[in-house]
């Protein structure tokens, strides 16, 4: 599975000023809806949810990364967005430090390979080192996608 | 067998959602303060059981069969535990 077939480029905040783990979710799922990838009606219902399963554990997973994610029958196939926190976001990590690269995905409840399958994409990506410090730096939206390109291309 | 040889164990994953984030940090919280080595095979992949990473790089699915392989002092009570939790349908929703 390639990123650039799940990551929505107009849904990507490079750029992200958020006070805390919730208005950063927030502002990724209302991201999404801005985008036309979710419905105004099912937005509260998936910040509600993501909100939950953080809840039951941070998904900031390490290297400065957070996956916020829910599953929800309003998507037909799985979609993210990407938000880069440049000034560093308190997540409740599971290494304790502030995470800068968010990974916010959406899934149909009944397509868990493609979930799995998503979260591998973006963990193999988020374990080189250049990917991470190159994805740091960018500013707009387009050098974001251009690096989830390359590294899709296997170019990063 | 000593617990100072490579013990190897296989097991069938039962949790729901497979081997999703939850999951993984389930198995590193398990890992907490074992000071041996724990490699868990999936497929052709292998990931340490202590990073985080590696274990979402393996994307386990639900029902398919792992490989756990320990080396180190009470590698038999870390591979009890780690297959005890593995083949439980309960870890909470992902």
């Amino acid at each position: 599975m390639k990123i650039t077939e799940f990551v929505v480029p107009e849904a990507i905040l490079p750029e992200l000023v958020a006070d805390s783990k919730e208005s950063a979710i927030r502002l990724m799922v209302a991201s999404l809806k801005q985008a036309g990838k979710i419905r105004e009606a099912d937005e509260e219902a998936i910040v509600a949810a993501i909100l939950k399963r953080e809840e039951l554990g941070s998904t900031g997973i390490g290297r400065g990364v957070a996956v916020p994610h829910t599953k929800h029958p309003s998507v037909e196939s799985i979609i993210a967005t990407v938000a880069l926190c440049h000034a560093g976001l308190d997540f409740d990590s599971l290494d304790g430090e502030d995470v800068f690269i968010l990974f916010l995905l959406v899934s149909p409840p009944d397509r868990p390979g493609d979930h799995l399958r998503g979260l591998e994409t973006i963990t193999r990506y988020l374990k080189k080192d250049d990917f991470c410090s190159f994805l740091r730096q960018a500013t707009t939206r387009e050098q974001v996608m251009d690096l989830l390109q390359e590294a899709d291309d296997n170019l990063v | 067998m000593s617990d100072s040889q490579p013990i190897q164990r296989t097991v069938r994953l039962k949790i729901v959602q497979g081997l999703h984030i939850r999951a993984c940090s389930g198995v590193v919280a398990i890992m907490d303060g074992f000071e041996g080595r724990v490699q868990i095979h999936y497929g052709n992949k292998s990931a340490d059981a202590s990073s985080m990473f590696d274990l979402m790089l393996l994307a386990a699915l639900p029902n398919s069969e792992l490989s756990l392989e320990a080396e180190g002092e009470g590698s038999e009570l870390i591979l009890d535990q780690i297959e005890d939790f593995l083949s439980h349908p309960s870890v909470p929703q992902d």
